[in-house]
């Protein structure tokens, strides 16, 4: 198999390998809004030799292409799990739908940026993480509450979290020299993955990068069944997936202080979808097809020695068709198809009229619609203006930013009624000090208050929408202290958080019973939540050549629902949201075979607010290793990789009836010119 | 989109919340013979929330000592009986069971619990797989599949031999003569219109013989006094659920609003629960044509009723509330007698109940 993948990957690379040049395996370090590169004026006052993580006055947490390689994470539900605070759904599977909430809020409540630009989903609200390919991640960031950095857009501000995703784009332009990344992963349950990248430059500050992959997953792994006395060997069936993605990135490096990046985007995703476990039958003919293209253009610039201008515009198209077939439906089968449409503006100016003192202004200007096959489709659209004034102040050790976003919701349907429109003013503030000199030791203490609009399938979905919806708002607090030891010949690095915060919920949209026989989506609910998020991040150099990292993370979340004390679910923990949950990884990197030790898990879980015993889901804890080596091949470099996931077999659930699959390989080959 | 799924299982949960079962849907005054002299217990088969874990339970009444033995059927055979099951019927010695999800059917010895055989309906050769709702009579089971059939078991093979294409989505059937009455929901065309049609099929011939029109939505036919009756539920929005009666004509004429109903001798037990209001019970007299309303106040939200077809003991399931959790929580059960007069309160499982007794 290994001699299969190199000789492919072989006679893919012989082809440009004339171009071969230097070998840069590992790209630098992410930061979020690294598409942007035009050289901003250097904000920070305070000492630039701490990380962001540590120096951020809000909760912060990143992992690099460097981390994600040598902390063996296997792909970006694996890397959020290693994120304290986030609470990951997982169907399964490499074609499972994986989606991420943060501090017990739902996962609606946390936007997903995608290289500067906040990704959306009118429909659901629910952005699939597992679309993204962790070998296009060069940076992942996880902002619980605002974002510290004030020049974003509007809507990068207005959800109570936001993970920031920044891929490998385009080189700056200022090198023409060819790079090319040939990639083949190939795993258990028919899993194989091909992937390739070049980026070329002129020199003169054009530059280009494509890339593009394929995943094919049977998806066919084996679990135990237990039903009471009865324990069957059973596999996972209608489960095959098949996705292509591909990327095109142009970038124009106008003048010395601003640029010009572009990006087109196309993924196809048809799966096969198995269902959850039902006993006695396997008979799922569930189908998913996911379709999404956009193109956006962002220009970053510095206009004077005061004024900086960060413009965006993004077209999104996205389809998703569902079919089932079974003779319960009108003519035997079921087929929904949705198409959602998307045009984004957006505009930020910061102005920074004296050292420490910066002021954002950003407006941003969004039109979504949805559209489908179903008879009660009214074509509902929505015009959204978001408005964000914010101040950022360092002065010797403090940093202080404080936000106000006015949010304007216009919502109307072509063929029915429409939700009502929403104006809201949202504030937020936060502060960060260092309360010794030289000493790298920070307090932090933030708020923010943010809501989200009704999705389309929560105001207009059939009989179970309703457009007398409000949003659902949050209030956030958190307080935290960070510490980044200063770096010693034997320890590089040591770098520890600790936040604690409440949030508390308001106007929960859930479906509640209309009728007997109908459910209607309804603000009903308080929820609150308290918690504790705690990371750990160390590097050891053993020696010249070895060296030693540990992180780690560990959360504690309450989440209790306190929408009526005379209820069952009264103070009882929400569904799906673990009381505990951690990982854990050790690295030891060297000169011959670098191991990386890892593992994420939690505490168990309820299927419902009411946490009646037979709804618990037992905790797990997911161990996993990697091995790695770097060859060099004259001026290019091969790096093998051999993943086991899961590796004591422990069988687990993250949704009730979907279960994980067990122990597994993974195989990579990559070669970078 | 998975959230336009679960959404989507939810308006599908939804609309099949309403657990189907056939009480004893035959008059034993046809099959007088047949009737065993005494009834000494009810079933009560709750069908769950299995996507949360919760699974359904067959609960047992025992008339004699006011105790209900609970998940009668794991107890005996050390396993689940399936997801979701909806329909049961007791006849002869033996215990029938369908599981909507599993599309299983499960038959018991009704001493034991013991599970005789598991028919996987995908495996009989006859389509129709989704159990629905269960009649019986002269030693076949006769089981209407939401997929758009009804099948017969035959209770001694204890095997599916054959099915008829009905539908669309089947709800609760009846016989009435030599007929089995079909009530076509089309309940999963709901976004277009519910259904307004039933099936006829003839018990010799077990073919569909003819259809006719009926109100909207059609739940449960049943015969009562030598006469046919029909719920339909309308769009649970502005068109009225109701009882109505099958003339000779197939014309029906409506007697009264209705949501549940069951049957013994020429008496209908009927409750009109709409939700969030306050449900009415009521007992109409086939032979005279009497309403005479009915009061059970210790029940706050019914969702089922049974009245057994030789004791007249009256069986009534409930939400514990109206609060918005309140189908997410066990429910109660409650026994009157045959006068009306209340026996005992259990706790049951969760999800509306079917509700059956020994009918040979």
């Amino acid at each position: 198999m290994r001699k299969h993948i190199l000789t492919s990957i072989i006679s893919l690379v012989s082809i440009t390998s004339a171009q071969a040049a230097e070998v840069n395996i590992y790209m630098p370090v992410c930061n979020d809004d690294d598409t942007l590169t035009a050289k901003l004026p250097d904000l920070e006052v305070l000492s630039a030799k701490q990380k962001k993580t540590v120096r951020s006055s809000t909760p912060l947490h990143q992992i690099d292409s460097e981390k994600i390689k040598t902390t063996g994470i296997t792909d970006i539900s694996d890397a959020m799990r290693r994120m304290p605070g986030v609470n990951l759904r997982d169907y399964g599977g490499a074609g499972g739908l994986k989606t991420v909430s943060v501090r017990g809020l739902g996962s609606e409540h946390t936007a997903v940026v995608y290289d500067g630009v906040t990704l959306s989903d009118c429909q659901s609200g629910q952005i699939d993480l597992a679309r993204y390919s962790i070998d296009n991640v060069k940076g992942l960031t996880l902002f619980s509450g605002d974002n510290d950095d004030i020049f974003i857009p509007a809507r990068a501000a207005a959800s109570s979290s936001s993970l920031y995703i920044s891929s490998f784009t385009v080189p700056t332009g200022d090198e023409d020299e060819f790079h090319l990344k040939a990639q083949m992963k190939a795993g258990s349950f028919g899993y194989y993955n091909p992937y390739l990248r070049i980026s070329d430059g002129n020199g003169k500050g054009l530059s280009f990068s494509a890339n593009a992959e394929y995943i094919h997953a049977e998806n066919d792994y084996p679990f135990t069944l237990v039903n009471g006395n009865l324990v069957t060997r059973e596999k996972r069936e209608n489960s095959r997936m098949n996705s292509w993605t591909g990327e095109l990135n142009g970038r124009w490096r106008i003048n010395g202080a601003s640029s010009l990046v572009g990006k087109v985007y196309y993924y196809d995703n048809s799966r096969d979808l198995p269902g959850q476990v039902i006993y006695y039958v396997n008979e799922s003919e569930e189908h998913l097809r996911e379709r999404n293209f956009f193109g956006q253009l962002q220009y970053k610039g510095k206009l004077s020695s005061k004024f900086s201008l960060l413009a965006t515009g993004k077209f999104n198209w996205a389809t998703s068709r569902y079919t089932d077939v079974n003779g319960k439906y009108p003519g035997g089968k079921l087929d929904n198809y949705y198409i959602q449409r998307e045009t984004y503006f957006t505009g930020a100016l910061l102005y920074t009229p004296m050292a420490g003192l910066s002021i954002d202004y950003s407006a941003d200007w969004a039109w979504n619609n949805l559209s489908s096959n179903l008879k009660s489709d009214i074509r509902p659209y929505r015009n959204t203006i978001l408005q964000s004034l914010a101040v950022k102040y360092n002065f010797r050790r403090i940093s202080a930013m404080v936000r106000a976003l006015y949010s304007i919701y216009l919502n109307d349907a072509k063929d029915g009624d429409a939700g009502k429109d929403r104006y809201k003013l949202s504030p937020s503030l936060s502060v960060s000090m260092q309360p010794v000199e030289d000493l790298g030791l920070f307090v932090r203490a933030s708020y923010k208050n943010i809501f989200r609009m009704p999705t389309f399938n929560e105001a207009y979905f059939d009989n179970i929408g309703s457009i007398n919806l409000d949003p659902e708002s949050t209030d956030q607090v958190n307080v935290g202290i960070t510490f980044q030891a200063p770096s010693l010949p034997w320890m590089s690095d040591l770098t520890i958080t600790c936040d604690g915060y409440i949030n508390h919920v308001k106007n929960k949209i859930v479906a509640i019973p209309y009728n007997l026989f109908l459910w209607k989506m309804e603000n009903l609910g308080k929820v609150r939540v308290y918690g504790l998020d705690v990371s750990l991040s160390a590097s050891f150099e053993l020696s010249r050549s070895h060296s030693l990292m540990l992180s780690g993370s560990y959360s504690y979340q309450r989440a209790q629902p306190r929408t009526d004390p005379n209820t069952v679910e009264w103070m009882k923990q929400v569904a799906y949201i673990p009381l505990n949950s951690g990982s854990a990884s050790v690295s030891w990197l060297n000169p011959w075979v670098n191991v990386a030790l890892h593992g994420t898990g939690c505490s168990a879980r309820y299927t419902t607010n009411q946490n009646f015993p037979e709804t618990r889901i037992s905790g797990y804890f997911d161990t996993g290793i990697s091995l790695f080596r770097s060859f060099k091949i004259k001026n290019n470099s091969l790096e093998i990789r051999a993943d086991i996931l899961n590796l004591f077999d422990k069988q687990y659930e993250i949704v009730a009836r979907y279960p994980m699959p067990g122990r597994s390989w993974k195989l990579t080959a990559e070669f970078e010119i | 989109m998975k959230k336009s799924l679960l959404y989507l299982s939810l308006a599908a949960f939804a609309a099949i919340g309403f657990t189907s079962c056939s009480d004893d849907d035959e008059p034993q005054k046809n099959d007088p013979g047949q009737v065993l002299p005494y009834s000494m217990r009810a079933y009560i088969l709750n069908q769950g929330e299995y996507w949360n874990l919760i699974e359904g339970e067959l609960c047992v009444i025992d008339y004699a000592t006011s105790e209900m033995a609970r998940d009668v059927f794991v107890n005996a055979n050390g396993r689940s009986m399936g997801a979701t099951p909806q329909c049961g019927v007791a006849y002869g010695s033996k215990i029938y069971l369908g599981m909507y999800q599993s599309k299983t059917i499960e038959i018991l010895d009704a001493k034991t619990f013991k599970s005789l055989k598991q028919i996987k309906l995908s495996e009989t050769g006859f389509p129709g797989t989704q159990p629905r709702s269960m009649v019986a009579k002269n030693g076949k089971v006769y089981i209407s599949m939401y997929d758009g059939y009804v099948s017969r078991l035959d209770t001694l093979s204890m095997a599916i031999d054959g099915s008829v294409k009905v539908g669309p989505n089947p709800e609760l059937i009846g016989i009435h003569g030599n007929n089995l009455y079909v009530p076509n929901s089309d309940g999963m065309n709901y976004q277009i219109a519910y259904g307004t049609t039933a099936s006829v099929v003839s018990l010799d011939s077990f073919t569909e013989t003819s259809t006719f029109t009926v109100p909207m939505n059609p739940k449960q036919f049943f015969s009562a006094g030598g006469e046919l009756f029909l719920i339909c539920l309308g769009n649970y929005i502005d068109v009225e659920n109701a009882l109505y009666k099958v003339e000779a004509d197939n014309t029906c004429t409506k007697i009264a609003n209705a949501t549940y109903a069951s049957v013994k001798d020429d008496t209908i037990y009927y409750i009109d629960a709409p939700w969030g209001g306050t449900s009415s019970y009521a007992k109409y007299d086939v032979k005279t044509g009497k309403i005479t309303p009915l009061t059970f106040e210790e029940v706050p939200a019914p969702n089922a009723i049974g009245v057994d077809p030789i004791t007249g003991t009256i069986i009534i399931g409930s939400y514990k509330d109206t609060g918005y959790e309140a189908t997410s929580l066990p429910e109660y059960v409650y026994q009157y007698d045959n006068n009306g007069k209340f026996v005992k309160k259990y706790d049951c499982g969760i999800g509306a109940p079917c509700i059956f007794f020994n009918t040979k």
